[in-house]
């Protein structure tokens, strides 16, 4: 052996395990699930070094380029698996680009040619001093040197897409090595084969690249997804273990003392039964964990649907789902009952086809949104089903997300409302059937008292003043409790309009001007001419009220001061007198029911002591406060500031169409 | 105040009418036509001047507002003062009263010498 064949065969070595090595550390950069791939390409790499270091001790032993055949037990399968670890590494990165097949057909023919040129060849050809098995393994070095190409080739198509010096360097390198190996198998074949030549040379230089290659390959660059390669195993790891299996059986056959082909071959088909085993094992566990917990979690899905459906199917209000394009995704039993959607027809596919009969129906979205946003949470809609009106409640929530839409929550509420209704009727009729009577017994009280009756003694104009007085109390009272009903219905339906403020203010003192007069109290007002979105008839109420409130309070020749201030939330009205002032311990109390200030004159003038809590009710059903002052030097100062609201369609049209208390003439 | 106004009161209730008759013709100042229903008001309108109109709201067949509606179309009443007498005292009802063109709104029960000193303004208006 030359200084030179030695330097060249260790060079073989070292550059050989070089890649290898170059590629496991590769593999160890990368998360466990891209790992096996690159590990593959180095243990083959790893298997070619083998291959180099047995070439290099046998030409040491033999003192030639003898290159025995069991050498290719190393080289052959090292390419040949380096090959196809490559391949799978790009099949990893593009599941789209599958060269399953091809890969396949390639690995089948690399056998076939072997065992061909093996078998049928050797009559046509005759090759000086070469054995079968000799031709058998140096075409089947080529065809392998093919597919190592053709991977090489593969992974070239993809260098766009790797972006990256790496891989070109992985595909020069390869070159190199394929063409310092073809020559080297066509040569030694025509047995003019000689070590150290530049084919030497490409065999040295080619894993020299390829080892150079995977350090400059970035993380970025060699992200490869995640996928699972079970369904590859085949023709990965069976189909080429079987192929290098049939070449080195060939080999054997030519001389059956081949010791390293015999171990070769037992290692192979040893690995290919624990393959095929674990593989076995693999996919039932696989199943079998995949059913197990499917069926578990399937099932518990199954379930929690299956109870899902029947708690909406049994609720007893009517769920309607719809998404944003207004159709019906869901309507469960009561809805159906309530809408008198017939049974055994089906559900109508659009929601205003659901709620066609209502005049005011919530035909789509845009009104869900509305209802959704309006500031009640629950809505009266009147309904006519087949000539008879009901009445439901609704509530419509928005649902969020990728299955947008809105849920409609309602139920039937037309017992109640006819009750409500009917209670209305009552009240509006009994009120004047009470104060009808009650106006002649003011009315003929006032003729005796006023002496058109005829002279009276002052122990009966006394008493007629006591009559007086308390039949005037006794309407009050009736008045008052019939706001209390207007409030109670109220709450359910405010009905918001746009107000100039100072109309607003204007109307309120123009109504109790009169009362101002008789105990000459001046009524002073000072207002922008903004406009307010309110329930004006209520607001007006809330400031008449509080007006009649502080003129009860109020001594004659003094006035009452009432301020509207609007700023970019709220609306601010303040009322005050130049009174007596509430006594401290009023100030929380004063808006309570029933709640009478106990001041020394408070004879004449008290009322049914609901008046103020009636303005709290109405001030607090437009999101407001309201609240009473001690004055600075006298009086008492009462102030309500109220949200100001976007004026809304919705709420600008309210949907509710009960009549309130009284609105019968 | 040198002659007698003629008032034209419309009321259903028979009691009240008679209270308000004899409360308005105390001292002379006002003499009153009293009239049960909307419809018996609009003929006494037709045959005899009035001075004002004293109106109830809440009156079976022709109630408070179809009278006015009627009066105001009537070339006799066209321009006379018009004064609701209501049950509802609601400031609402009041101020639905005012606007419709009522020339004052008198709340029931009333003290029957006060309304005719709130007359007594409103025709001096």
């Amino acid at each position: 052996m030359t200084t030179a064949e030695a330097t060249m065969a260790i060079l073989q070595i070292v550059t050989t395990s070089l890649a290898g090595a170059s590629f496991w550390r590769l593999s160890n950069r990368f998360h466990v699930k891209n790992a096996p791939p690159l590990r593959r390409i180095a243990l083959a790499i790893g298997w070619l070094a083998i291959g180099r270091i047995a070439a290099f001790v046998d030409l040491a032993v033999n003192d030639g380029p003898g290159q025995p055949l069991w050498l290719s037990a190393f080289v052959l399968p090292g390419m040949f698996f380096s090959a196809i670890f490559a391949a799978t590494t790009v099949r990893l990165r593009s599941r789209t680009m599958s060269p399953s097949l091809r890969y396949s057909a390639a690995i089948i023919a690399t056998g076939v040619v072997g065992v061909i040129w093996h078998t049928a060849t050797e009559a046509t050809f005759s090759f000086d001093g070469a054995t079968r098995t000799e031709i058998a393994v140096a075409f089947a070095h080529l065809t392998i040197d093919f597919l190592l190409l053709s991977s090489v080739l593969t992974l070239g198509a993809f260098a766009s897409r790797l972006k990256g010096t790496p891989t070109r360097l992985v595909a020069l390198g390869v070159i190199f090595f394929v063409a310092s190996d073809m020559s080297y198998a066509i040569e030694s074949l025509l047995g003019t084969y000689r070590f150290v030549t530049w084919t030497t040379v490409g065999s040295v230089a080619g894993p020299l690249l390829v080892a150079i290659a995977p350090r400059l390959v970035t993380a970025e660059s060699l992200r490869i997804r995640p996928t699972n390669i079970a369904s590859d195993t085949w023709s990965l790891t069976y189909l080429p273990l079987g192929v290098m299996c049939v070449l080195q059986i060939v080999d054997v056959r030519d001389d059956p003392h081949q010791i390293v082909s015999l171990t070769i071959i037992t290692i192979m088909v040893l690995l290919l039964i624990g393959r095929i085993q674990s593989y076995k094992k693999n996919v039932t566990t696989l199943n079998s964990d995949l059913s197990d917990s499917l069926d578990v979690r399937e099932r518990e899905l199954l379930r929690q649907q299956l109870l899902n459906d029947r708690i909406i199917g049994v609720a007893a209000d009517g769920i309607v789902a719809v998404d944003i394009e207004d159709r019906v995704v869901l309507c469960n039993r009561a809805a159906r009952e309530i809408l008198s959607i017939p049974s055994g027809t089906a559900t109508p596919g659009k929601l205003h086809e659901l709620f066609h009969r209502v005049p005011t129906c919530p035909g789509n979205c845009a009104t869900l949104d509305a209802l959704h946003r309006s500031d009640r949470s629950m809505h009266e809609l009147s309904l006519d089903i087949e000539g008879e009106e009901r009445v439901i409640e609704l509530a419509v929530r928005a649902l969020d997300g990728p299955e947008a839409g809105f849920v409609l929550v309602f139920h039937d509420v037309t017992d109640r409302a006819r009750l409500a209704r009917m209670k209305d009727r009552i009240v509006s009729v009994v009120s004047h059937e009470i104060r009808t009577p009650l106006t002649s017994i003011r009315g003929s009280l006032g003729l005796i008292d006023g002496g058109l009756m005829g002279q009276i003694s002052p122990e009966a104009k006394r008493m007629i003043s006591i009559a007086v007085e308390s039949s005037e109390r006794l309407m009050r009272l009736i008045n008052d409790l019939l706001d209390v009903e207007r409030i109670e219905s109220g709450r359910r339906t405010l009905n918001l309009s746009s107000t100039p403020l100072d109309v607003l203010l204007a109307d309120a003192v123009t109504v109790m001007q009169p009362i101002a007069d008789v105990r000459s109290v001046d009524i002073e007002f000072d207002a922008p001419s903004e406009m307010v979105l309110v329930d004006r008839d209520r607001i007006l109420q809330v400031l008449t009220n509080l007006i009649q409130n502080a003129i009860k309070f109020s001594d004659p020749g003094s006035s009452i001061h009432l301020l509207a201030e609007k700023d970019d939330s709220h609306l601010t009205v303040t009322v005050r007198d130049e009174g007596h002032g509430i006594p401290a311990s009023h100030i929380e109390a004063i808006f309570e029911p029933f709640h009478q200030v106990d001041v020394s004159d408070s004879g004449p003038s008290s009322g049914s002591g609901l008046g103020l809590a009636i303005c709290k009710e109405i001030v607090e059903a437009h999101g407001g406060t309201i609240w009473a002052e001690r004055g600075v030097e006298q009086g008492a100062v009462f102030r309500f500031r109220i949200p100001i609201r976007d004026p809304h369609p919705f709420n600008a049209t309210p949907i509710d169409t009960r009549p309130t208390s009284e609105s019968t003439p | 105040m040198t002659r007698t106004r003629t008032i034209l009161l419309v009321e259903d209730n028979d009691d009240i009418r008679i209270i308000t008759t004899i409360a308005l013709e105390h001292g002379g100042r006002f003499e009153v036509l009293p009239a049960a229903s909307g419809e018996e008001a609009l003929r006494l309108a037709e045959s005899h001047p009035v001075d004002l109109v004293l109106l109830d709201v809440m009156m079976p067949g022709m109630d408070g507002t179809e009278t006015f509606a009627a009066l105001r179309e009537l070339d006799a009443t066209r321009d006379t003062p018009i004064v609701f007498l209501t049950a509802k005292a609601q400031s609402t009802e009041v101020q639905r009263l005012l606007k419709l063109g009522a020339n004052d709104v008198l709340t029931k029960p009333f003290d029957p010498l006060e309304i005719a000193e709130r007359i007594a303004g409103t025709l001096d208006d």
